[in-house]
């Protein structure tokens, strides 16, 4: 029989809408409390997401001036520091954006879809649509509390509409943003697209660092690069301007039709990646698990690269690294040495130790160095976020240990040993962060010498609490969704589930509050010292216990 | 001391293991059981039944891993899980799971087991390992790395270069090539000959008759004492 070459038009949805309509009529009901449940949590997570905006923004009015940082230290404006930090979120959501596709397809899709001898562009397209539809309501919603926050708290021009305007202008900020990775995804170069919003991040970051030496040396700013930074569109439609989303949605709606036909060229191998990495996300959102969220990102789109083959085939020829060798086995006496040296063979390896280490100073370093970072709230609040950067990244291999249990087993340690040797790694790397830290926050508000080593001992106890609160976040056990079902038949699922999504976090706010006291209330009282001795010993105990005080969490094998 | 050969511990005149009236299952749903079981050292037990007959669950349950749904299983005369150190230092597992740091090479995984366990000449112990396991061209290698069939050899050789008192198995032959299945059947054989208590869960009827000294039968929800013949033909023929 001679083979037909020229692939025929699929579309799935064709096939299956008679059974789709009956379901559909069989599901109407259910379908409306599904959409009813899924627009009241919208509308919680909102007025929680606009208050707590509104009081931070309302907070920031309260008048740059009477901040804590020392005079000529606090000189980017907040806006374009604003701009910056929109900017390198915009950065990030493409980053996610191109890890999970956008264009992509499920496991059953790619088994039986792509298998086929069809052409594939009408339920690409079809697909890439649905993807459009979510990242702009994703976008959308992600303004409403922030505009509604700066207007309230009268740090931006607009209105009602205003607001709706920015919101649009965001969402299909996204959308744009979506269109261009699903284009580098037809030319088969994802990867290098996600190497340049690397680099872009990292330009943004130098940027900032720069204008912060142009103005604190007076030599001038880069104010025009943060007003010309798209970042800057929502705020700009907030304050009227409807041609802002207008614009917008007409180069959305032209780059989707002329990508469209496009699609066909992206590899199956792409989209099912995209699509197992999607699902991954997917699921860890549906069960609201950040720590599977998270690992469900780091693993989404991780290729070796020419650099890391390079070096692999190094390390293979001389056989090892210069980490093992800076560390080598021969040192090892005894579980906890063998379990220290592996772990900190592990964080050595891992990029992401050092730039999340990286980003916990530059973080709150970038804050002080803005008109509002010397506010006492937002110094605060960027310490804490921060300390959490840092600490999660100090946490890697703890984190890689709890996700594989059995690897705590292979060694004769009982568990609460192998707890505190994960937080004794962590500990190795937080405390000299933290030293750093606080001796940089120490200049910046400008302490008396003398009370220098006070505030870097509280430094170090803050890593030491942070380390105990980042091992506790990483074996944070798993929710049990049976038991807050029948919580949330009696109305008493709330409380417990804060406890869950905060489990670790709240060790290590502890943990900073003492520096953070310590530079608020200079000259440092004694009494902060020993404050932050205790807070530290009771987050080294909680962070290192394996007992679960909780009646929504499994018990741990 | 020998690769592999028995560590003497305080905890050796205990029971290795008793199972009372034990049933496994999940969510409080029996899969398999009752089980009244005594592993002496040197026993070499081996599980065999159909897929989905619960061999694995009454093996995890055995050790500790999963909550019996009934009864109780008890190691070293005190231990119902793995949480002691003491259990750690007896009890030596391979599930169907893989279980790695990312980061961390093939070698260097070895070399954490062998200093983790103590192990008088480490290095020596991992070489060893290498060797037996034809590993020593990956050492530097992470585990994302491996075939599959390597990352089992590697889970292998963990499990083996340390000492043990009560050494568990669930389908070690799985991924492994014919020859490499024949070695590790004759080299089981030899840890238990010299003292070395097995559980091994496999769907092989050459390697259970190599290994194994009784058996258990895991058909119908139900545990069955049966001789070697006997779960090899089971195996066979069903």
């Amino acid at each position: 029989m001679p083979l037909d070459n020229e692939p025929v038009d699929f579309d799935p949805w064709a096939r299956n809408r008679v059974v789709e309509k009956r379901a559909k009529r069989e599901d109407f009901w259910e379908r409306m409390g599904d959409a009813y449940i899924a627009l009241l949590a919208a509308a919680i997570v909102f007025g929680y997401a606009a208050g707590l905006a509104l009081a931070f923004f309302d907070n920031l009015r309260g008048g740059p001036g009477s901040g804590i940082v020392r005079a000529g230290v606090g000189v980017v404006p907040g806006s374009s520091a604003a701009s910056a930090l929109v900017m390198l979120g915009m950065l990030g959501a493409l980053l996610l954006i191109s890890k999970l596709g956008p264009t992509a397809v499920d496991r059953a899709q790619g088994f039986w879809w792509l298998s086929l001898p069809v052409a594939r562009t009408g339920f690409l397209a079809r697909l890439l649509g649905q993807r459009l539809v979510s990242t702009f309501l994703y976008g959308a919603f992600l303004w409403l509390p922030i505009g509604y926050g700066t207007v309230l708290g009268g740090l931006a021009r607009g209105s009602f509409a205003g607001v709706l305007l920015g919101a649009a202008a965001l969402g299909l900020l996204f959308v744009g943003l979506s269109l261009l990775a699903a284009w580098f995804q037809t030319r088969q170069a994802a990867g290098r697209f996600r190497a340049a919003l690397d680099a872009a991040a990292i330009a943004v970051l130098l940027a900032y660092l720069f204008d912060v030496l142009l103005r604190i040396t007076g030599r001038g700013s880069l104010e025009p690069l943060w007003v010309w930074l798209p970042s800057s569109l929502p705020l700009l439609a907030q304050a009227g301007a409807w041609w802002v989303p207008a614009v917008l949605a007409v180069l959305c709606a032209g780059g989707f039709a002329a990508l469209a036909g496009q699609l066909q060229r992206i590899p199956g191998r792409e989209l099912i990646s995209s699509g197992a990495a999607s699902e991954h996300a997917g699921a860890a959102l549906a069960l609201l698990d950040d720590k599977a969220l998270g690992s469900a990102l780091d693993v989404a789109g991780a290729r070796e690269g020419k650099r890391a083959r390079a070096r692999r085939e190094r390390v293979r020829a001389r056989g090892s690294d210069s980490f093992a060798r800076m560390l080598p086995a021969r040192w090892v006496r005894g579980p906890h040495a063998a379990l220290v040296r592996a772990e900190l063979l592990v964080l050595l390896r891992t990029p992401k130790t050092w730039r999340g280490m990286l980003a916990g100073w530059y973080v709150p370093a970038a804050g002080v160095f803005a008109v509002p970072g010397g506010q006492p709230l937002v110094l605060a609040v960027l310490v804490l976020v921060g300390s959490v950067l840092a600490a999660r990244a100090a946490s890697k291999a703890a984190a890689q240990a709890a996700d594989v249990p059995s690897l705590d087993a292979i060694i004769p340690l009982g568990r609460v040993g192998v707890r505190q040797t994960h937080a004794l790694v962590a500990a190795l790397l937080l405390v000299p962060w933290g030293v750093c830290l606080a001796g940089f926050l120490g200049w910046a508000v400008g302490i008396d010498a003398a009370q220098i080593p006070v505030l870097l001992g509280l430094g170090a106890l803050a890593g030491a609490g942070l380390a105990a609160g980042a091992v506790r976040m990483a074996f944070r056990p798993a929710i049990d969704w049976g038991s807050v079902m029948l919580m949330a038949a009696m109305g008493k699922a709330a409380g417990p589930m804060v406890l869950h999504f905060t489990y670790g976090y709240e060790v290590m706010a502890v943990s900073v509050v003492a520096l953070v006291a310590g530079l608020l209330l200079a000259p440092i009282p004694p009494v902060v010292l020993l404050l932050g001795a205790v807070v530290a010993a009771v987050a080294w105990g909680v962070g290192t216990s394996t007992s679960i005080g909780s009646n929504v969490h499994r018990s741990q094998r | 001391m020998p690769v592999g050969s028995v560590k003497t511990m305080d905890t050796m005149n205990r029971e290795l293991l008793r199972a009372t009236g034990l049933v496994a299952g999940y969510g409080g749903q029996d899969v398999c059981g009752p089980l009244d079981l005594l592993l002496e050292p040197g026993q070499a037990l081996g599980i065999v039944g159909f897929n989905a007959a619960g061999k694995s669950t009454l093996l995890r349950t055995l050790v500790g891993y999963q909550e019996p749904v009934a009864g109780e299983s008890v190691i070293l005369g005190s231990f119902t899980d793995d949480s002691s150190f003491i259990y750690r230092k007896a009890v030596s597992v391979v599930f169907d799971e893989d279980a790695f740091f990312p980061s961390l090479s093939v070698e260097e995984h070895l070399q954490l087991i062998a200093g983790g366990h103590g192990m008088p000449e480490p290095q020596a112990a991992v070489e060893h390992e290498l060797a037996f396991f034809e590993l020593e061209a990956a050492r530097t290698e992470y585990p994302h790395r491996l075939s599959s069939g390597q990352r089992r050899r590697l889970l292998l050789a963990a499990a083996l270069l340390r000492p043990c008192s009560l050494l568990v198995l669930d389908e070690p032959e799985q991924r492994l090539d014919p020859v490499m299945r024949v070695a590790l059947a004759a080299r089981l054989r030899s840890l238990a000959t010299a003292g070395t208590a097995l559980l091994v869960v496999t769907h092989d009827p050459v390697f259970l008759a190599t290994v194994a000294d009784s058996v258990l039968l895991v058909s119908g929800g139900q545990v069955i004492p049966a001789s070697v013949a006997q779960g090899a033909a089971a195996i066979a023929h069903g």
